[in-house]
C-alpha cells in the first residue's frame, strides 16, 4: 500500500514532463500524447512495467513513455479514412512556436529525441542511452550530428 | 554542454517557454487496476479429475494383492561347462560304410 501511495506521488511529481515528452514523442499530437500517458500509467499500475531502481525514476519512466509510443504509433493505420476526417479551420497559432517545433521536426527523430532530452530534459548523455536503449557512443553521435544540424537551421531563419 | 552550445540551449529554452504557454497538460489521473480475476475451484479440481481418470484408465490396482512374483525368489543358475576334448565334433552316428548287420556274429562262427 506504501509503495503505491510512493509511486503514485513519483508519478504525480513527473506528471508535467511525462507529458511533454509524450507530446514529442507523438509528434506534437495532443490526444495521441494523452492516451499514450494513459497508457503508460496503466501498465505501471497493472504491474506490467515495474521500476527496478537500476536508474533515475525519470529516466525509467520516460523510457516507458518513449517505447509505448513507439508501439502506439506503429498501431495507428497509416490513412485515416475520409469519413474521420473533419475539415476544420486552421487553428491560430503562434508564428514562433510553429516555427521551432517545425524547425526541429526537419531533424531525424533519433537526433530530435536526443536532443529534446539533453537540451529540454536536461538529462545526461548516460540517462539518454538508458531512456532510448541505445549505445553511448551511438547516443553522442546523434547528439553531435543533431547539435550541428540544428545550428544550421537557426542560422538559416536568422539570415 | 559546452559553452558554444549557448545557441541551441536558448531555442530550447524558448521551445520550453511556448510549450508552457500552450501546451495543455492534462491533470494527472492514475487510472485504477483492473481487479484481478478470481480463480474458481473448478480450476483446480479439473487438472485433479483429469489425473484421477488417467491412473483409473491405466489399470492402477488399488485392491488387496494376491501373491506375485514379487514374494517369491526365484533363483535361476545357468552353467556352461567347457571340454578341452574333441569329443565334441566326432560323431558316434555309423555311417553306412562301417554299418555291421546284427547277423554278422553267424557269419564268423561259421568260418570257425
Amino acid at each position: 500500500m506504501r509503495k503505491n501511495s510512493t509511486l503514485e506521488a513519483l508519478l504525480k511529481e513527473h506528471h508535467k514532463d511525462a507529458f511533454l515528452w509524450s507530446l514529442q514523442c507523438c509528434g506534437y499530437n495532443h490526444d495521441d500524447a494523452s492516451d499514450v500517458l494513459q497508457m503508460v500509467y496503466l501498465k505501471i499500475v497493472e504491474g506490467k512495467a515495474t521500476f527496478k531502481e537500476q536508474s533515475s525514476f525519470k529516466t525509467w519512466l520516460f523510457s516507458v513513455i518513449r517505447f509505448t509510443a513507439i508501439d502506439y504509433i506503429k498501431k495507428q493505420p497509416p490513412f485515416n479514412s475520409l469519413e474521420l476526417i473533419q475539415i476544420a479551420e486552421e487553428p491560430i497559432v503562434y508564428k514562433e512556436e510553429t516555427n521551432y517545433k517545425k524547425m526541429l521536426l526537419q531533424l531525424p527523430e533519433r537526433q530530435q529525441q536526443i536532443l529534446l532530452l539533453a537540451f529540454y530534459h536536461h538529462m545526461t548523455l548516460k540517462a539518454i542511452a538508458e531512456t532510448t536503449g541505445l549505445h553511448i557512443g551511438t547516443v553522442r553521435t546523434h547528439y553531435e550530428r543533431g547539435k550541428m544540424a540544428l545550428r544550421k537551421l537557426i542560422q538559416t531563419v536568422a539570415i | 554542454m559546452k559553452q558554444e552550445d549557448n545557441d541551441i540551449k536558448e531555442f530550447f529554452e524558448r521551445l520550453q517557454e511556448t510549450d508552457r504557454l500552450e501546451a495543455e497538460i492534462p491533470s494527472f489521473n492514475l487510472p485504477e487496476a483492473p481487479p484481478k480475476p478470481k480463480r474458481s475451484v473448478l480450476r483446480y479440481l479439473l487438472p485433479l479429475g483429469v489425473a484421477a481418470s488417467l491412473l483409473l484408465f491405466f489399470g492402477i490396482d488399488w485392491g488387496p494383492h494376491n501373491t506375485s512374483i514379487e514374494d517369491e525368489t526365484l533363483v535361476i543358475t545357468m552353467t556352461i561347462e567347457e571340454s578341452n576334448t574333441t569329443d565334441d565334433f566326432l560323431s558316434d552316428e555309423t555311417s553306412i560304410s562301417s554299418w555291421k548287420s546284427p547277423s554278422d556274429i553267424l557269419i564268423q562262427e561259421f568260418e570257425d
